[in-house]
C-alpha cells in the first residue's frame, strides 16, 4: 500500500468487520506472506468476509455512507478459486451523500447497492511474491442507480473506409 | 431525419423543409390546426399524429421527398418521412401501413427509436410547434388566431435538433435581429436514437453521406458543405453564384477539433491492483481532441442547410 491513510483505513474496516482486531497482522502478511494469507482466506470464510469487505470499503467510503445491512458475502458463491487464489462475491449496500466524489457528482441522496466479485491471487514479481487483486465491480449497475447514462451515440470515423 | 446525423447538431432536409414550409404558410392558419389537433388529440392515437399531415398540406407534395432513400416518388417519400415521424419519433405502431397508428408498447418499453427514454414526444413537438407559432405572431395561447397579432409580420421560425441528452425537449428561443425584426428558434433536444453515432471528425472525406451498405451516414462533401481555411488564407472560390463564407444568408458552422480519438480505449475495469488500495471510478468512454480548431459547414444531406435555405429537389 502506497498511502498510509488507506492502509490505516483498511486495517480499521478489517477490525469492523471481524472484530477480531486482527487488521494490522493481517496488513503485515500482505506483505510479507502473501501466498500463507492466500491459503487463510481460502479456509476462512469469515477472514475472506473482512477481508474483501475492508478492500472495498477503502475505496467506496470516499463515495458513500454505509446502509445497513452494509455488507454480505455469498457463501454459495465464494472460497478457493483455482489452485491458488480465493474470491468472493459480496454486496455493498449505501448512501450517495458524498458531495463532488465519483468526478464531482453533487450528492444524490439516492440508495445504492452494489455488486461485485473480488478475486485475491499471489503474482510473483521481480520483486517477489505480491498480493493481488481484480475486483469485477458492477459499475454499469452502480450508475444507472445514480442515474448516469452511458451515451449510445457511438462515435465512428468520418471515414467510410475505416467503417469495414 | 431521413439522411441520418453524424453531427451533434442538425438541420438537414426534413427539418428544413418543414420550417421552410411553415415560414412560407399563413402561420395564423397553421396555428389554427394546431390548436385543433391539440384540442381533439385525446380521441384516438391516430387522430392524434394525423396533425403531421394537416398542418402543412403542401409540404407533403415537395419535389424534394423523391430523393428520400428507396422512395419510388414524391408520395411515396412523403410518406415515409411521415412514417418516420409517427413511428420512430413518437414511438406509435401500426399493423400494416394501411391500419391507423396506435400507440406503442407500454412502459417500460422505450418510445420510438430513442434509447432509453419513454415520454410522449408528439405532445412535445406538437406543443413547440404552437408556442413557436404563437411566439412568432404575438398571441398568447387563450387569444383567439383571429385576434389582431401583436407581430403582423410574423417572426421567421428555424428549427434544429440536438441529439445525445437524457430525455427529450423542445427549447423555443426568441429574439430581435434587425430593428423591429424577431427570430424564433426551436430546438428539439433529444436522447440518442438506437443506432446513432456521430463522426468523429466533422471533416468530410466521403461524397456522398451513405455510402454502399453502411446502415449510418458519415459527413459528406455534398451541397453546401464548406472548410474554412485556417490559419487565413484565400479561400477557394466555391460553384458559381455562392455567396462568399461570411455572406451566406443561412448557415450552421461547427467549431471544433480536427478529429476525436480515444487515447486508451478502455477494456478491463478489473485488471490487476494492489488490495486495500483506493480505486478511481471508471470513466466509460475517453475522448482527446486533436488538431484544429476547424471551421466546417456541413453538407445538406449530413444536417446542414444550404446557403439559401432552401431544400432544391
Amino acid at each position: 500500500m502506497s498511502d498510509p491513510r488507506e492502509l490505516t483505513r483498511f486495517i480499521e474496516r478489517f477490525n469492523q468487520r471481524s472484530a477480531s482486531n486482527q487488521g494490522e497482522e493481517i496488513a503485515d502478511q500482505m506483505q510479507t506472506g502473501p501466498a500463507d494469507l492466500v491459503e487463510r482466506l481460502r479456509t476462512d470464510a469469515n477472514l475472506l468476509d473482512a477481508f474483501a469487505f475492508a478492500d472495498i470499503l477503502v475505496s467506496l467510503e470516499q463515495w458513500f455512507t454505509d446502509r445497513a445491512p452494509i455488507w454480505n458475502v455469498d457463501e454459495q458463491t465464494s472460497g478457493p478459486a483455482g489452485p491458488g487464489g480465493v474470491g468472493a462475491e459480496w454486496t455493498y449496500r449505501g448512501k450517495h451523500d458524498h458531495q463532488g466524489t465519483l468526478n464531482g457528482l453533487p450528492a444524490t441522496m439516492r440508495d445504492v447497492e452494489v455488486h461485485g466479485y473480488s478475486l485475491f491471487t499471489v503474482q510473483e514479481t521481480a520483486d517477489g511474491p505480491k498480493l493481488d487483486v481484480r475486483r469485477y465491480i458492477d459499475w454499469a449497475g452502480l450508475y444507472a442507480q445514480l442515474g448516469l447514462v452511458v451515451n449510445w451515440r457511438v462515435p465512428m470515423s468520418a471515414d467510410p473506409a475505416d467503417r469495414v | 431525419m431521413t439522411d441520418g446525423m453524424p453531427y451533434h447538431l442538425e438541420k438537414g432536409p426534413t427539418l428544413g423543409l418543414i420550417e421552410s414550409y411553415l415560414n412560407r404558410a399563413d402561420k395564423r392558419e397553421v396555428l389554427r390546426n394546431l390548436r385543433l389537433a391539440e384540442a381533439t388529440a385525446a380521441a384516438d392515437a391516430d387522430a392524434s399524429a394525423a396533425w403531421v399531415k394537416d398542418v402543412l398540406p403542401d409540404l407533403w407534395v415537395d419535389g424534394a421527398f423523391a430523393k428520400v432513400p428507396d422512395a419510388t416518388g414524391v408520395e411515396a417519400g412523403a410518406e415515409s418521412v411521415r412514417a418516420h415521424i409517427i413511428e420512430d419519433w413518437f414511438g406509435y405502431s401500426r399493423p400494416t401501413e394501411a391500419a391507423p397508428w396506435e400507440l406503442g408498447p407500454p412502459s417500460p418499453a422505450p418510445t420510438g427509436r430513442w434509447v432509453g427514454y419513454r415520454g410522449d414526444v408528439n405532445q412535445i413537438v406538437r406543443r413547440a410547434l404552437r408556442w413557436g407559432l404563437e411566439v412568432s405572431l404575438g398571441l398568447m395561447p387563450d387569444q383567439d388566431p383571429q385576434d389582431p397579432p401583436a407581430h403582423p409580420d410574423p417572426a421567421t421560425i428555424e428549427l434544429f435538433w440536438v441529439c445525445g441528452i437524457h430525455w427529450f425537449e423542445a427549447w423555443v428561443v426568441q429574439r430581435t435581429t434587425t430593428p423591429g425584426g424577431r427570430l424564433v428558434s426551436i430546438i428539439f433536444v433529444t436522447p440518442p436514437h438506437k443506432g446513432a453515432t456521430v463522426a468523429t471528425s466533422p471533416i468530410a472525406v466521403s461524397a456522398t453521406t451513405r455510402v454502399n451498405n453502411l446502415r449510418e451516414p458519415v459527413p459528406s462533401t455534398e451541397d453546401y458543405y464548406e472548410v474554412i481555411a485556417f490559419p487565413p488564407a484565400v479561400t477557394a472560390a466555391g460553384p458559381p453564384g455562392w455567396p462568399r463564407p461570411v455572406d451566406r444568408p443561412f448557415a450552421t458552422w461547427v467549431v471544433t477539433h480536427e478529429r476525436h480519438q480515444q487515447p486508451a480505449q478502455l477494456k478491463n475495469n478489473a485488471d490487476t491492483a494492489g488490495v486495500g488500495i483506493a480505486i478511481a471510478p471508471p470513466i466509460l468512454a475517453d475522448y482527446e481532441g486533436i488538431g484544429g480548431p476547424v471551421v466546417v459547414s456541413p453538407s445538406v444531406p449530413a444536417g446542414g442547410v444550404s446557403y439559401d435555405g432552401w431544400i432544391r429537389p
